[in-house]
């Protein structure tokens, strides 16, 4: 196989991406349009209709309160992806400005961050979140910054690795004898060449993030009762599961089809990028 | 659907017990298990276990479905809800403020020392304190003293003539405690688990989780048909019917109304259904901002969907809530027809109206609305779904209202503490069949502080006044006319917002019957009430 014949397979999008990118566009759309295109508002009560199951009217049924459970999906399209979005980008945040320092400095700095690093990979991080949210309280937010936080340890180190191999390469010691300050290095030089890297694993975080935060909702953890969220969803439809199961099948399916999409897209992006 | 049931009879006789007539108590026992009947062992669950198994300081349903196995009190409330003989075979009422009790001989506690009249007064004595901190204190606020005045004899004089003090001694609390237990401060805890005369012993507690009770060979009464009973906590509706699908449970109380039809789609699982004379009810803190003002207390009551609720939650079964009290309460002093013909003269009866609801906010002194937090058990079969509702509502009219899901230990606690009451909600089972229980309860100015039920701080004189008419005075027609000024005042108040009075359900393995479920399942010995093999 000749170069250039590499060069155009790693170029073309496969068919399972394109998928899976729409599929995300789609949420995307939901969360950003929500209610507008809902088809009824996913906060309407209708007591005395109750849970039906799917119906012409109602496509996926209703919920125990008679709330229109396809509006409900619709809408928690929104908390859904906000969440995972803010604890991809803190964690990178956090990661990027320590992964910089550790992989560039060295010594004493490196081993300080290095060892937070090693301290944070010995907490089991849902249940840290767990323990956390139920005391401190604070429901969704605080399950999304205690994630964040988290979730920057592996990203921390995955960039120091990543400055690592930069930092040895001619560029950097060209940029250094120039006298070119260190923040100007770390942040115009090094930080665009290890920028694909981090967008393969921001994707990646965002999936991970998407079930966790989904898995706290379900345990009452995440966000408040009443708002639309598929985790919760999950949790409260749980009751009724012989009356209406989309209800439940609907927030799930939603779940795993979102973490799926993201989790290629970004192990497509690493392929592509990164290695 | 009403709940069609009247006890008028059974309580009209038992009111007349308590405030005229020295009675000898006929005891009414279960009958005798044959051998062949003994089980080795069942496993019950509850939505929730305590944190502490000492009644004064847990005062819950649950914690009365484990603790009437182990402990009893002088009186009992029988299948009929009525009053029956237990560790005092017989008391009288020697005049509308003396009541004796007699305690029966050979009663032993748990570790074999015999029942003294000495720990009946040390155990309403201790309820009695300021400094015990007891949640039970308001079931003694008529008491005068309490005195031992003959080894078998306890003797309890009334400030005044309290209708209500009948049912205290078969209430939980009335459960006798070992005298010197009392003394102990850990006592509740897995390291001193309280004592009883009852036909369980406590013999292994983990907080929360669960409960291990031992069937006792020295107990004074009936041999108990089961030997062991571990009661554990499975607070996810789901994962209990799961449980009993599997066969890991043999039954549970409290199941919700709206699961009911799941619970009946099991094979092996009979459901029961009783009515409850429980309410649910939003308590509102008159002595604090916003709730002090009327026009808020109105907007958040015209913001209550009741009948709605009842028909999403409850399948029908049960009532949307007018007043604190349900109609079959009353029927010790007024018919039920009639009650309801009462309760619809109220004035104004705050039905569903979200304008109504929006006018009132718009003449408050918060227009705008303000924001309020209200927890809700996650325990409760309905409490964070009515809330859910409510706060949806309230925010339609201005109110920024969120829900914030606790255990059922918390939730109760911070409401029983008075500590920043603001709005919460509160499910109430009654503790005795009388018309003057939740009112006294919730209405009464005395209860208006830590470790009182008037979650509202309602501080009304009249009311007081009316109350005091109501608990003192044994007549029917005077106690009904007495409380009727006591609903109207406290609906024109908004002293409460009522929200429903739901049915109560238990499952049971089909293997098994119980043939004595009844509405106070937390305050009898439901495993000694026709529990057996079918």
């Amino acid at each position: 196989m000749s170069a250039p014949a590499i060069s155009e397979t790693r170029r073309r999008v496969p068919i399972v991406i394109l998928i899976a990118a729409l599929i995300v566009t789609a949420m995307v759309i939901c969360a950003i349009l929500g209610e507008k295109i809902a088809p009824d508002s996913p906060f309407l009560q209708r007591l005395g209709v109750g849970d039906t199951p799917p119906s012409p009217v109602h496509v996926a049924g209703t919920d125990l309160l008679g709330r229109d459970v396809l509006s409900r999906v619709i809408y928690g399209a929104r908390t859904a992806l906000v969440g995972p979005v803010v604890v991809a980008a803190g964690a990178f945040a956090i990661a990027t400005l320590l992964g910089l320092l550790s992989g560039y400095l060295g010594g004493l700095v490196d081993s300080a961050i290095m060892r937070w690093v090693d301290f944070m990979f010995a907490l089991p991080g849902p249940l840290v979140a767990i323990v956390v949210v139920g005391v401190v309280g604070g429901g969704y937010w605080t399950a999304v910054l205690v994630l964040a936080v988290l979730f920057s340890a592996p990203d921390t180190r995955i960039v120091r690795s990543a400055v690592l191999e930069q930092r040895p390469l001619p560029y950097i010691d060209a940029a250094r004898t120039l006298g070119i300050s260190r923040t100007r290095i770390l942040f115009v030089h090094i930080l665009p060449n290890i920028a694909p890297i981090i967008l393969a694993y921001v994707v990646l975080d965002f999936a991970f993030a998407l079930v966790n935060l989904a898995g706290l909702s379900f345990l009452g953890l995440g966000v408040e009762p009443g708002t639309p969220d598929w985790g919760r969803m999950l949790f409260e439809n749980r009751s009724i599961l012989f009356s209406n199961p989309v209800a439940l099948l609907l927030p799930a399916v939603m779940i795993i089809l979102t973490a799926v999409s993201m989790n290629l897209i970004g192990d497509w992006l690493y392929e592509r990028f990164a290695k | 659907m009403a709940i069609g049931v009247t006890r008028r009879g059974i309580l009209v006789a038992g009111m007349t017990h308590a405030a005229f007539v020295s009675i000898v108590g006929t005891f009414t026992m279960a009958p005798s298990a044959k051998a062949d009947e003994q089980i080795e062992s069942i496993t019950w669950a509850l939505p929730s276990i305590p944190d502490t198994l000492f009644i004064p300081h847990a005062w819950m349903t649950y914690t009365g479905a484990i603790m009437s196995l182990v402990q009893e009190g002088p009186l009992a409330f029988g299948n009929d809800l009525g009053l029956e003989a237990a560790l005092a075979d017989r008391w009288e009422v020697v005049n509308p403020t003396t009541i004796k009790y007699h305690l029966r001989g050979g009663v032993k506690f748990g570790d074999g020392s015999p029942l003294t009249a000495d720990d009946v007064v040390a155990t309403f004595r201790y309820h009695m304190s300021p400094d015990s901190g007891s949640q039970l204190a308001s079931f003694y606020n008529s008491v005068a003293t309490v005195e031992a005045s003959a080894p078998d004899e306890v003797t309890v004089n009334l400030k005044a003539p309290n209708v209500q003090f009948a049912f205290t001694p078969a209430h939980m609390a009335g459960f006798v405690f070992k005298k010197e237990q009392l003394a102990d401060k850990r006592i509740g805890t897995p390291e001193v688990l309280p004592l009883g005369t009852g036909a369980y012993k406590l013999v292994e507690f983990v907080p929360a989780d669960h409960v291990l009770l031992e069937a006792r060979d020295d107990y004074w009464g009936p041999k108990p048909v089961v030997k062991r009973i571990t009661l554990k906590a499975i607070p996810d509706r789901t994962a209990r019917l799961l449980a009993m699908q599997q066969g890991a449970i043999d039954g549970t109380f409290d199941l919700a109304i709206s699961d009911v039809d799941q619970w009946e789609a099991l094979e092996k699982v009979d459901v029961v259904d009783e009515p409850s004379l429980g309410v649910y009810l939003l308590t509102l803190d008159h002595s604090a901002p916003p709730f002090d003002d009327i026009h808020v207390r109105r907007a958040v009551a015209y913001s209550v969907d009741r009948k709605g609720l009842v028909e999403a939650l409850l399948n029908g079964k049960g009532e949307a809530a007018t007043a604190l009290n349900p109609p079959e309460i009353w029927s010790g002093v007024l018919p039920s027809d009639e009650v309801r013909a009462f309760y619809a003269t109220l004035s104004p009866n705050y039905a569903f109206d979200l304008k109504m609801a929006k006018a009132e906010l718009a003449q408050s002194r918060y227009p705008d609305g303000f924001d309020v937090t209200i927890e809700a058990s996650t325990a409760d079969p309905y409490m964070v779904n009515i809330m859910q509702s409510v706060t949806e509502n309230l925010k339609q009219i201005g109110i920024r209202a969120r829900v914030q899901e606790t255990d059922n230990n918390t939730w109760f606690t911070n409401y029983i503490n008075h500590d920043k009451l603001g709005m919460r909600i509160m499910a109430y089972y009654p503790d005795f069949a009388d018309p003057a229980n939740y009112p006294s309860l919730f209405f009464s100015s005395a209860n208006a502080q830590k470790g009182g039920m008037n979650g509202s701080n309602f501080k009304n004189p009249e009311v007081d006044a009316q109350l005091t008419k109501a608990n003192e005075n044994p007549n029917p027609g005077a106690r009904a006319d007495a409380l009727k000024e006591v609903f109207k005042i406290a609906n024109n108040e908004v002293a409460v917002v009522p929200i429903l009075w739901p049915a109560s359900a238990m499952a049971i393995n089909k293997k098994y019957k119980l043939s004595g479920y009844t509405a106070f399942w937390y305050n009898i010995p439901w495993a000694m009430r026709g529990f057996g093999l079918r």
